[in-house]
């Protein structure tokens, strides 16, 4: 086996663009999950609004930045309708609505009636064009090895990672104000924040739309690995797989999104090359098709023994914990 | 602790295709048919196919597959690949690297009667990635299948609909009973219900194949498959649940509990299962339809709704009349006080975990019946179950029935007039419009707060 | 929303007028008439399930009313949200004290300030803009936390508090949102003996402060040693009001207490019956089932005699 070249991959994905898109689905999350308690469960569907109206948008023709705005007004947006209604509403209940609500979207996004405006089942391409034309980044390949990016690759990793500093930064400043002081009040007792005269429901849609946003922004960068959109990227796994990243990195935490996206990753990668070497072309029940589902199997696992073992995940405080008993 | 179950469930998945023999080994499946059956690859990094191009071609209601059929691939211009599609309807060009390329299809080799759907495309251009296989999607049609003329007449279309979605109503709503009691005894929304319902499903053909699995009858494996997820429902409980609440978790954790274990073993299925549906074998052949009015029935699927109806009848009962049922009602109307009287609310809930494992495995086995076993048939129906239990209102259920009812006939009606594709649109549409105007469902009563 | 008043300083604080509330056909809360005198500490009394709880909870927003009006300080505010009832200055606390586990003491007393600017998200990420008004609370919420006698536990988490000291912070967070009525419910309950003739004493401190107190109490002892006024409730209704001995020696309060027309305790005798039964059945004795039950008129006859 070569272990090697499994761990060459593991530190390429988790700098890569994938893993800068979790970090950032993760860090809206966490402001909806984490610091303001609300069991978002398809806070994927942000990220296809925020991908899909920048891309619609420079598909019809206008500029990349204008497309940006577009979409992060549309995850906003999206942010509101979900949130204005379902916010009033028990956790499971909201839950369901907003799982149903991001199915409902994708389904329509997917729609071969659609293939006009969204391209259905094969998305749509060119998005990123404007973008990868102001990469001041020369051509050529950038790296050793299998560790090596392209220039646009490199070109949205830089971004990528900077637009996580700058949001991590956003996180820390609003949860050390008084602002993210009520936010932790409210998920710790709504009634007794109500009976102090806090207007719990513009504050947990102030959370909420802000969250969308942000899985707006982690879906528009998505579309600039690669340069387009496709439906298939934002089914409701994806958004467990942020759970998975916020829980890991610690609930609650400022840092817990892009650590833990920086750790799935790793783990991933590398078990994902270790699994292809052993597996090969089949070994006990398993076939080579098997490797994306082992990878899911322990993401589903790592969940559940995390909340029963580990509920302040990496970098939380054991006290902290919001999500343990 | 935890690990029990899974680890049993691999155990006895192991052990039974091991008993299958020589199983087949899974052809990579075709992913062109469900979108969410390409998730586990479509962002694993560094694949290990070169890029190519694939497609199913299908056509007509049951999706028949098209053989004979050309496209071909090019790009600027230039032709560089061309296939034929096989017994299957698949076909897959391999391309040289990512990019854009144009795919059309030979409309002149398209067997008569079959045409491109009016306004589709015949020619796509998608993006091909350096890794994977794309799929592509040509929307082909029956010719006359829009013409009133030849086919079935609106009434006998709305009927023919109005009488699958009852079925498929029921068959949610087994599930959905099993759901709602778990809800109203422990509080907990159980995401890994789906599950539930595939494991009930997946065992039984497990029993039932005559290649891979014992050759047992039909009615005897689904009985085996029943009893199996009845007693999965109790190691859910035993080795999840039970042991989180002795730990005071919060029943938000633990509904994010349930989504890692639905995601856990919904994978573990599609490694154990594979990836390809598979049909129960007594069932795999086409039967004569029974004419009842204007409705005609594959007889399998009146045998289903005849059977659903009566196992909702009987649960009913059971909830209203027997002691059982009633100290289920009663945990479930306010467990502190049914405790105070006496009531084993642990026992309780373990029996309402088996009553629901029990069920969802009925559903599943149904559902398998009516179309196949795969290894994500719980995930397509999960939410369609939620939407049953929510609008009868979660809890309660005779809701849980009615809510069954109304989404499987609305869902299948609304094809009449809308892409079959949109039909869970509409069922979820339907949830969330109750959600957010009468969120305690049609059934379920406000309940004092303080 | 500042602390002048926009009404006349004379005149009752709180009206309320037809208010009702209906669970699946059973009147909870049924009150015609009632007044809160401003400046005054008011009591409001009455069996278990008599509806003090859930009147407190319509008039402070916490559940719907199905009908009435209440005015405080001569403002219609009926209906109106939780925050909205408490940002006009009716502040509530709860049966069992609600404080923020995981907030020090200091952060549960300094949340309750009214018009932080900090509160708003525009200028959350801007210190400047709030840091002076965050210090300026934080010494009033300081002062606070030691006149209830907290001083010393200002940095722990509230989550380590006991019973009683939560209902401490409770009454020193009400006040920090700058009450003109404080709504109290069973202040002294799970409160120990230490800690009561101290939490007894800042109450009674409070209409000093301009603060007028409403509060829900079983024990008599402290309704009569700190109220002015004793309002009755029994069966959502109100049945007596006035002074302390007014209302303990009126009949239809002994007969509510007494279950002679409520029904409302041998109710509930029979719906006990056969849990102590079984329990007879199991060899144990019922003394752990009957304090419950017998607690508030043991009390009644024993306090309300002065």
């Amino acid at each position: 086996m070569n272990l090697g070249a499994a761990l060459v991959d593991g530190l390429r994905d988790m700098v890569a663009v994938p893993s800068v898109v979790y970090a950032l689905g993760a860090i809206g999350l966490n402001i909806q999950f984490g610091f303001a308690g609300l069991l978002n469960f398809g806070s994927v569907a942000s990220g296809l609004v925020g991908a899909y109206g920048a891309s619609i948008a420079v598909d019809q023709g206008l500029p990349l930045w204008v497309g940006v705005i577009i979409g992060l007004a549309a995850a906003a947006l999206l942010g509101l309708l979900l949130g204005l209604p379902t916010l009033r509403l028990r956790a499971d209940y909201l839950a369901i609505a907003t799982i149903s609500a991001a199915e409902i979207i994708r389904v329509i996004v997917n729609s071969a009636r659609l293939q006009d405006v969204t391209g259905g089942p094969i998305g749509l391409t060119g998005g990123a064009d404007d973008f990868f034309a102001v990469n001041p980044i020369p051509e050529g390949r950038y790296g050793w090895g299998s560790f090596s990016f392209n220039q646009n690759t490199l070109w949205t990793i830089l971004v990528g990672w900077t637009i996580v500093i700058v949001l991590c930064l956003f996180v820390w400043g609003l949860a050390r104000s008084p602002w993210g002081r009520l936010l932790k009040a409210v998920r710790e007792d709504e009634d007794a924040a109500r009976s102090l005269g806090k207007n719990v429901f513009k504050l947990k849609l102030q959370a909420f739309v802000l969250g969308s946003v942000i899985g707006g922004i982690a879906g528009i960068i998505f579309m600039f690995d690669g340069g387009f959109v496709k439906p298939d990227f934002f089914v409701s796994q994806t958004t467990f797989n942020w759970y998975l990243v916020v829980i890991l990195g610690g609930v609650a935490t400022v840092l817990g999104p892009p650590v833990g996206a920086i750790v799935y990753w790793f783990v991933i990668s590398v078990l994902n090359s270790v699994l292809t070497q052993v597996i090969g072309d089949g070994w006990w029940i398993f076939d080579t098709t098997d490797t994306g589902a082992i990878r899911y199997v322990l993401v589903g696992l790592t969940i559940v023994l995390l909340l029963v073992f580990r509920p302040q995940g990496l970098l939380g405080d054991k006290d902290e914990a919001v999500i343990g008993e | 602790m935890v690990l029990v179950a899974l680890l049993a469930l691999v155990a006895s998945a192991s052990l039974l295709s091991s008993l299958a023999g020589a199983q087949e080994p899974n052809p990579t499946a075709p992913t062109t048919t469900a979108p969410t059956t390409t998730a586990p690859t479509t962002t694993a990094p560094g694949g290990v196919t070169g890029p190519a191009i694939t497609t199913t071609l299908t056509a007509g209601k049951g999706g028949e597959p098209i053989e004979g059929v050309v496209v071909t691939v090019s790009r600027d211009g230039e032709q560089i690949g061309r296939a034929t599609s096989g017994p299957d309807g698949t076909l897959t060009i391999p391309v040289p690297e990512s990019g854009q390329y144009q795919v059309t299809l030979d409309k002149k080799s398209l067997p008569d009667g079959v045409e491109v759907q009016k306004g589709a495309p015949s020619t796509l251009t998608p993006f091909v990635q350096a890794s994977g296989s794309l799929p592509v999607v040509f929307r082909l049609t029956e010719a006359g299948q829009a013409d009133s003329g030849g086919g079935p007449s609106d009434v006998e279309r709305l009927t023919s609909l109005a009488a699958s979605g009852i079925r498929f109503g029921l068959v949610i709503a087994l599930a959905a009973v099993g759901l709602s009691l778990i809800f109203g005894t422990t509080g907990l929304t159980n995401f890994a219900h789906g599950e539930l319902i595939a494991f009930g499903a997946i065992v039984t053909w497990y029993l039932n194949a005559p290649n891979g699995g014992l050759g047992l009858p039909l009615l005897v494996a689904a009985v085996g498959g029943i009893l199996a997820s009845g007693l999965f429902g109790a190691s859910f409980e035993l080795g999840v649940y039970r042991p989180l609440r002795r730990r005071g978790m919060p029943v938000v954790s633990q509904m994010v509990v349930s989504i890692g274990l639905a995601f856990a073993l919904r994978y573990l299925f599609s490694i154990v299962f594979g990836q390809s549906p598979q049909q129960y074998a007594q069932y795999a052949a086409q039967s004569p339809t029974v004419s009842l009015g204007p409705v005609s029935l594959r007889p399998k699927d009146l045998v289903i709704t005849a059977v659903a109806f009566a196992c909702l009848i009987a649960i009913g009962l059971f909830l209203q009349r027997a002691r059982l049922g009633t100290a289920i009602r009663a945990v479930s109307d306010n467990r502190d006080l049914s405790i105070a009287s006496g009531i084993d609310d642990q026992r309780v809930i373990l029996i309402v975990w088996v009553v629901a494992g029990a069920l969802a495995g009925l559903s599943g086995i149904m559902l398998a019946s009516s179309d196949s076993t795969s290894w994500n048939m719980g995930q397509r129906v999960l939410l369609v179950t939620f939407a049953a239990v929510v609008l009868g209102g979660l809890g309660t259920t005779f809701g849980a029935m009615v809510g069954g009812l109304v989404v499987g006939i609305v869902s299948d009606l609304s094809t009449f007039w809308l892409d079959a594709d949109l039909k869970i649109v509409v069922a979820l549409a339907t949830l969330v419009v109750v959600l957010l105007i009468r969120p305690q469902g049609i059934f379920g009563v406000r309940t004092r707060t303080a | 929303m500042s602390d002048t008043t926009h009404a006349p300083d004379d005149g009752p604080i709180l009206i309320a007028d037809g208010v009702h509330r209906s669970f699946g056909g059973v009147r909870a809360v049924d009150v015609e008439h009632m007044e809160v005198e401003r400046g005054s500490v008011v009591a409001l009394i009455g069996p278990n399930g008599a509806g003090k709880t859930t009147f407190f909870n319509v008039l402070t927003g916490f559940e719907r009313a199905d009908g009435g009006t209440w005015r405080f300080e001569g403002h219609d505010v009926s209906g109106q949200a939780a925050y909205a009832a408490a940002r006009v200055g009716m502040v509530r606390t709860f049966q069992t004290a609600r404080v923020f586990p995981r907030l020090s003491v200091l952060d549960n007393i300094r949340l309750a300030a009214k018009d932080q600017k900090g509160e708003h998200l525009r200028s959350a990420l801007f210190p400047w803009v709030w840091r002076r008004q965050e210090a300026a609370l934080g010494e009033r919420a300081a002062e606070l936390g030691r006149w209830v006698g907290l001083g010393d536990k200002l940095e722990d988490r509230a989550g380590t508090l006991s019973g009683g000291q939560r209902k401490l912070l409770e009454l020193a967070r009400g006040v920090m949102a700058a009450p003109r009525l404080l709504m109290l419910d069973e202040p002294m309950a799970g409160v120990n003996p230490a800690l009561r003739q101290l939490l007894l004493d800042k109450i009674r401190e409070l209409p000093g402060e301009g603060i007028t107190v409403l509060f829900v109490e079983h024990d008599m002892d402290v309704v009569s040693a700190i109220s002015d006024v004793v309002v009755c409730m029994a069966e959502g209704r109100i049945i007596a009001s006035g002074t302390a001995g007014q209302v303990a020696s009126d009949p239809r309060v002994i007969d509510a207490y007494l279950g002679g027309s409520s029904g409302d305790l041998r109710d509930m005798a029979d719906e006990l019956a056969p849990v102590v039964d079984e329990l007879y059945a199991d060899g144990r004795t019922p003394d752990s089932t009957d304090s419950d039950g017998t607690d508030s008129d043991g009390t009644d006859s024993d306090g309300a005699r002065p």
